[in-house]
């Protein structure tokens, strides 16, 4: 793992295993301004970048142990399928959740027309009052 | 401002705020996980003329709210992360509503939900790639052994396999003998893609805005030189310009799918060609991780892109 | 000659839920000298499978069915009317793969093709609601034809009356709320091809003239969908003497309303649809 600032640093594949397993940084806090959340945004960052390995403190040792233990045990390899495919995971997840919204892709066709022109019909009675 | 949404702790998002922090970038941060419960999205679309006006609406905070004046454009990673949420009808609700938000947001969105869409085919996005003038690999997906016995025999070398779909998948080289023990006589062939392989030097080329073109040559051993480890090869990425006319190309293929970041997968033939006709485009990524590019070949990839979402920063 | 003449086909997907649209392809396809190829819904993505190839940039696709291997050419033509969820396969990941390559036929296929869907049609792959909210009103000044007044969150306190968008319209997980200034009657457009129709749906003394202006609208908006036939839902609003503005509710790729009316033996729709299948299925002497 190397120990690089963030300013300087590389994120290499070898650090990639890490990176995957980093993900239990707590959503950072909302405040009552866009100042207040960007100063959370940017204490969130610090400690994410500190469980990557990338900031060395000793935070990293206490809370991202057991990550760092399962990276360099024989999951190594396995986790790091899975942090070089990142970025398709993210893509199919990306599609799976963002499209929920959307049910003919599930091989749904639209309801039936009818059933719809009389839903609309009922609305636009609502509407209409 | 711009608007960033996803978890904090997924790697593009976290690289993308840091890049804003340290760039004094005015933003806005929605992590995923507040969605439903300590942000909603309030989103308003009356009838009148179409133009930039049109969407209003505000990002609301428990006890403020940023106006969609405001914003003047969005980088999602929503859904990335593997993010653990409990999946309540308010937070499904909100997924959809930022959903909208991503198609409707008339300013320029890295990417909208739909237009990612393209990816989940591979051969779909062959459509757009010949489209825009540049080629794409033989292939043949689903179809029977008799069909794919004469396309196997007509490529140079054995077939590389891979998925038709966004699914996942190491992308192999698989011998005629171990496919034609898998084949049954008269029997659709399992839906994979099956094509040729290309000899050449894989380019990846993020596209920010159909505008700006950051390419880097990955040079390697490596089938996929994005798993080199696999392989016990290694890769070497280097910053890389494309000659102008494969950049056109590369701007036509982002702006027909719509995207406003897109990472595009080519490879340049051996001895270079400044021909469109003459670069292989393997797919288009919808949703790039472009850290390990920025930061392995020098491409200012993050501030391109947080430039074309129009930030400006009055401090 | 080895290969005699090859007969254009006309391949119909899920045609046994429109058996009157069905009665009249047929008879047009014979009208035109096209085999006629039915796979039902049940058929498609179990025994009937598709292909697709790609050699030198040139796309190729046919079915796998019980007649063998078809490939469909560029003198075929292709409708799949009305789809439903492939069987499951043995894995996530192989319903995947099947789900990718029926989305890739749709795309590629060479055939002429009658609403063409697969990943690049937003009409397949967007919310009706966005649809609407995205296409209309189209950019020119002289537009008649806009969305409802969409509102996404909490419903509106505005003294306006408002409705959720119908779940039978489309399964949305979106709070989606709607409203028209004073809607009139509700009606059905009815696209094809460059024929529109109009409708009623709802009780009126004199059948609803189509205006010149909702037309054109209406055939730029098939044509932004990317979509031969479409069957819209509309209300007309605002006072009478005022400039007549209409409002689209939903799209139908589905052809229930043009199927009711063959069922009811209007000649006007049968017309449209005949004249409409004329044209496309006219046999292409270039592609032979």
């Amino acid at each position: 793992m190397s120990n690089k600032t963030t300013e300087a640093g590389l994120i290499s594949s070898q650090d990639l295993p890490e990176l995957a397993e980093a993900g239990h940084v707590a959503a950072p806090t909302v405040g009552n301004s866009a100042q207040e959340l960007c100063e959370a945004v940017q204490a969130a960052l610090a400690e994410q970048w500190s469980l990557m390995g990338v900031i060395n403190t000793g935070k990293k040792a206490s809370d991202g142990g057991k990550k760092l233990a399962d990276a360099i045990t024989d999951k190594g390899k396995d986790i790091e399928d899975k942090a070089t495919h990142a970025e398709k995971d993210a893509r199919d997840e990306a599609h799976r959740k963002m499209n929920a919204d959307k049910s003919k892709k599930h091989g749904r066709e639209v309801g039936a027309q009818g059933a719809t022109a009389n839903a609309f019909a009922r609305a636009l009675s609502e509407l209409r009052g | 401002m711009i608007l960033v949404m996803g978890p904090v702790d997924e790697l593009l998002t976290a690289f993308f705020l840091k890049h804003l922090t340290d760039t004094k970038r005015e933003y806005l941060f929605v992590d995923e996980r507040h969605l439903g419960s300590q942000v909603r999205l309030e989103l308003d679309l009356p009838q009148g003329p179409s133009g930039p006006g049109r969407l209003r609406g505000a990002v609301r905070f428990p006890t403020w709210r940023v106006g969609l004046e405001e914003i003047s454009g969005i980088y999602s990673r929503l859904g990335t992360g593997n993010v653990e949420q409990q999946r309540t009808p308010e937070v499904r609700a909100e997924q959809a509503h930022a959903a909208a938000l991503l198609d409707l947001f008339p300013g320029p969105v890295a990417n909208r939900a739909t237009a990612m869409l393209s990816n989940g085919s591979k051969p779909c996005q062959y459509a757009a790639i010949l489209a825009a003038g540049l080629r794409v690999p033989d292939t043949l997906v689903g179809g029977t052994w008799e069909r794919w016995e004469p396309f196997a025999k007509a490529l140079d070398g054995d077939p590389v396999i891979k998925s038709v779909s966004d699914e996942r998948s190491l992308v192999k080289q698989v011998s005629w003998e171990a496919t034609r023990a898998s084949a049954r006589p008269g029997q659709p062939l399992a839906p994979h893609q099956f094509q040729q392989r290309i000899q050449g030097t894989n380019i990846r080329a993020h596209v920010v805005g159909a505008r700006h073109v950051l390419a880097c040559r990955a040079e390697t051993q490596a089938l996929d030189y994005r798993h080199p480890d696999m392989t016990g090869h290694t890769v070497d990425l280097r910053a890389t310009e494309l000659p102008e006319p494969v950049a056109e190309a590369c701007r036509r293929l982002s702006r027909a799918l719509g995207v406003d970041l897109a990472g595009i997968d080519l490879i340049e033939p051996p001895g270079g060609s400044s021909r469109p006709e003459d670069w292989v485009c393997l797919e288009v990524n919808t949703c790039p991780g472009f850290m390990w590019f920025e930061q392995h070949a020098g491409l200012p990839i993050a501030r391109v892109l947080a430039d074309f979402l129009r930030t400006s920063i009055s401090s | 000659m080895q290969n005699p003449v090859r007969m254009p086909h006309l391949v119909l997907v899920g045609p046994e839920s429109f058996p009157f649209v069905r009665d009249v392809l047929r008879a047009e396809a014979h009208r035109a000298g096209l085999r006629v190829v039915e796979v039902s819904m049940r058929e498609w993505g179990s025994s009937v499978t598709p292909w697709v190839e790609v050699v030198g940039g040139r796309f190729r696709a046919g079915l796998l069915g019980p007649w063998g291997d078809l490939e469909l050419r560029p003198e075929d033509v292709f409708w799949c009317i009305a789809e439903g969820p492939l069987p499951p396969a043995e894995s996530d990941y192989l319903d995947s793969e099947h789900e990718a390559l029926r989305e890739a036929f749709h795309t590629c296929c060479p055939a002429r093709v009658i609403n063409r869907r697969g990943l690049l049609q937003p009409l397949w792959t967007t919310a009706m609601w966005r649809m609407l909210a995205q296409k209309l009103p189209s950019p020119e000044a002289d537009s008649v034809l806009a969305p409802p007044h969409f509102h996404l969150g909490a419903p509106p306190e505005d003294g306006q009356r408002w409705t959720r968008w119908p779940e039978e319209a489309e399964t949305s997980m979106g709070q989606v709320w709607w409203t028209v200034p004073e809607p009139g009657p509700l009606r059905q457009a009815l696209v094809v091809g460059s024929h529109v129709s109009l409708w009623p749906l709802e009780f009126e003394e004199e059948p609803p003239m189509l205006p010149p202006a909702l037309e054109r609208d209406l055939t730029r908006l098939a044509t932004a969908c990317g979509a031969d036939v479409l069957e819209v839902l509309l209300v007309p609003s605002g006072t009478p003497d005022a400039v007549a503005r209409w409002t689209a509710l939903q799209l139908g790729t589905s052809i229930e309303g043009l199927e009711r009316l063959l069922a009811q033996e209007d000649a006007v729709a049968l017309a449209q649809v005949e004249r409409f299948l004329r044209e496309r299925l006219a046999s292409r002497e270039d592609a032979r």
